[in-house]
């Protein structure tokens, strides 16, 4: 085994190692400068990783269609994805399609202003592909965004996210992709679209919460003024487990933040203003919600106050 | 509730923890620093919840010093003194280049989206829901020993990848001027 192989054996080890194994941890880190050197690469790479984006690139993975475990869907959606890009393709292609992924670091918006005059506001740690030929299509890969969509009767505005095809009818609307969760709310004007083979029409103040992986569906009202009030730090959550919570700190702030136990699955409504300052807004967080965090290295840990709950 | 226990067993662990950060950071000194660093966390902790406070002590110390490692990589790379600060050594990956960020992020997301499926699964499992491997094994339906071998072999997938040469070679050490610094 090369150093470095052993290095890499340790990191993978180190959420279990007793105390015995860290000290002879710390021994193969002594023995020899070069191991600490070997650990450290490792180590600081795998520190510097947060989660890939949903990848359209991704080539379809024929076997995890079969695949009920719900995990695997995460990565079949882009393969769902590219697959419904390609359905629509035929048209853009005498054009020839000029293909163009957005992506937003872990804390970053953009702003994105489509050549029709649509403009999209992108949250942090988001995915959009689109057509810079074709602007009246786009794919919400992962992540939230706003659109302020210039109405064309004769061409519709589509917005594809998974499975799911949302159409404008001259409208204000955000919509986030988490995994196999999507949720969209209109802010102004209306969108048609057919989750779960359903037909459903959207106005003004109304928004759907579709889990794909569970093949539930919940109509929504949601309160217009506040759509896309993600731009200004502002937080809505309706029924959101705090583990997702976490996931969406993470994109939208990049805060490291770990849930341990029974928290994660505690269900969370209400709206909360945060500064992007993890100091402030993690423990702020923590007391509304009820719990307790603690910090390690660069990392937060929220847990539940009360084991009785 | 109280802390207590936790600084008890703070003190007791405190020697291996220092040896872990002065092997991790390679200054006695930097160790200290990083120790009150750590010292100051837990003692504002809740000792109740800790189970095996020694190990816990101990991730939260390595993960200490791989925050302080970046942090110090950051400012060298802004300064251009990156052989001040770090100890020589051109086998593996340029610390410049793992700070470089955007690029070798980018890099490592393609690699893990080329990852053979069932390796970019336990990866995914492992490294970003932050599973045990126990529960990685149960959800995939095999050991615990292939998960760690699919483990293993994702994070040499992802480390080449940055490297960009073969790791698998004769290393010659590093020079050896701060081990003085060592117990």
């Amino acid at each position: 085994m090369t150093r470095e192989e052993q290095a890499i054996d340790w990191h993978i080890r180190q959420r279990d190692m007793s105390a015995a194994e860290w000290d002879a941890f710390a021994t193969w880190l002594e023995d020899n400068p070069a191991n600490a050197r070997a650990y450290d690469a490792v180590a600081m790479a795998d520190a510097l990783l947060v989660a890939p984006p949903l990848q359209a690139e991704a080539e379809p993975v024929v076997e995890a269609a079969n695949d009920n475990a719900g995990w695997g869907r995460w990565w079949l959606l882009g393969g769902v994805a590219a697959a419904v890009a390609l359905v629509s393709g035929p048209v853009l292609l005498n054009r020839g399609p000029d293909m163009q992924v957005e992506q937003t670091r872990a804390g970053e918006t953009r702003r994105i202003a489509l050549n029709d005059g649509t403009r999209i506001d992108l949250a942090g740690g988001s995915r959009l592909r689109y057509d810079r030929n074709d602007t009246r299509v786009a794919t919400l890969e992962a992540g939230q965004a706003l659109f302020h969509v210039r109405h064309d009767p004769s061409a519709p505005f589509e917005l594809h996210s998974g499975g799911v095809v949302i159409r404008d009818m001259g409208t204000v609307f955000d919509v986030r992709r988490t995994g196999r969760r999507l949720d969209v709310a209109v802010a102004d004007g209306s969108v048609a679209l057919a989750p779960l083979g359903q037909e459903i029409a959207l106005t003004a103040g109304q928004g759907i919460h579709l889990d794909e992986a569970r093949h539930s569906l919940r109509r929504v009202t949601v309160d217009p003024s506040t759509i896309g009030g993600w731009r200004g730090g502002l937080l809505d959550f309706d029924g959101e487990p705090v583990g997702a919570i976490a996931a969406r700190l993470q994109s939208a702030y990049g805060m490291r933040i770990a849930v341990e136990g029974a928290l994660a699955d505690r269900n969370v409504t209400g709206v909360v203003r945060m500064t992007g300052d993890a100091g402030r807004d993690v423990p702020r967080f923590a007391k509304l919600i009820g719990a307790e965090w603690r910090q390690s290295g660069g990392d937060w840990i929220l847990r539940a106050s009360n084991e009785d709950r | 509730m109280s802390g207590t226990g936790l600084e008890g067993q703070f003190l007791e662990a405190r020697p291996l923890l220092r040896r872990l950060l002065v092997a991790r950071l390679g200054s006695a000194e930097d160790a200290e620093d990083a120790l009150q660093d750590l010292w100051l966390r837990i003692a504002g902790m809740d000792g109740a919840h800790v189970e095996q406070p020694v190990p816990f002590f101990c991730r939260m110390a390595t993960n200490l010093a791989t925050d302080r490692r970046i942090a110090a990589a950051r400012r060298s790379a802004r300064d251009g003194a990156w052989e001040e600060v770090q100890p020589r050594s051109d086998e593996y990956a340029d610390p410049e280049r793992i700070v470089a960020g955007r690029r070798a992020l980018e890099q490592a997301h393609a690699r893990i989206t080329h990852m053979p499926d069932r390796m970019r699964q336990a990866f995914t499992l492992f490294r970003f829901e932050e599973q045990p491997q126990r529960v990685i094994a149960e959800r995939m339906g095999i050991t615990v020993s292939a998960v760690e071998k699919l483990l293993r072999r994702a994070y040499r997938l992802l480390q080449e990848n940055r490297e960009g040469e073969g790791a698998d070679r004769a290393l010659p050490h590093r020079p050896d001027h701060e081990r003085s610094a060592d117990e």
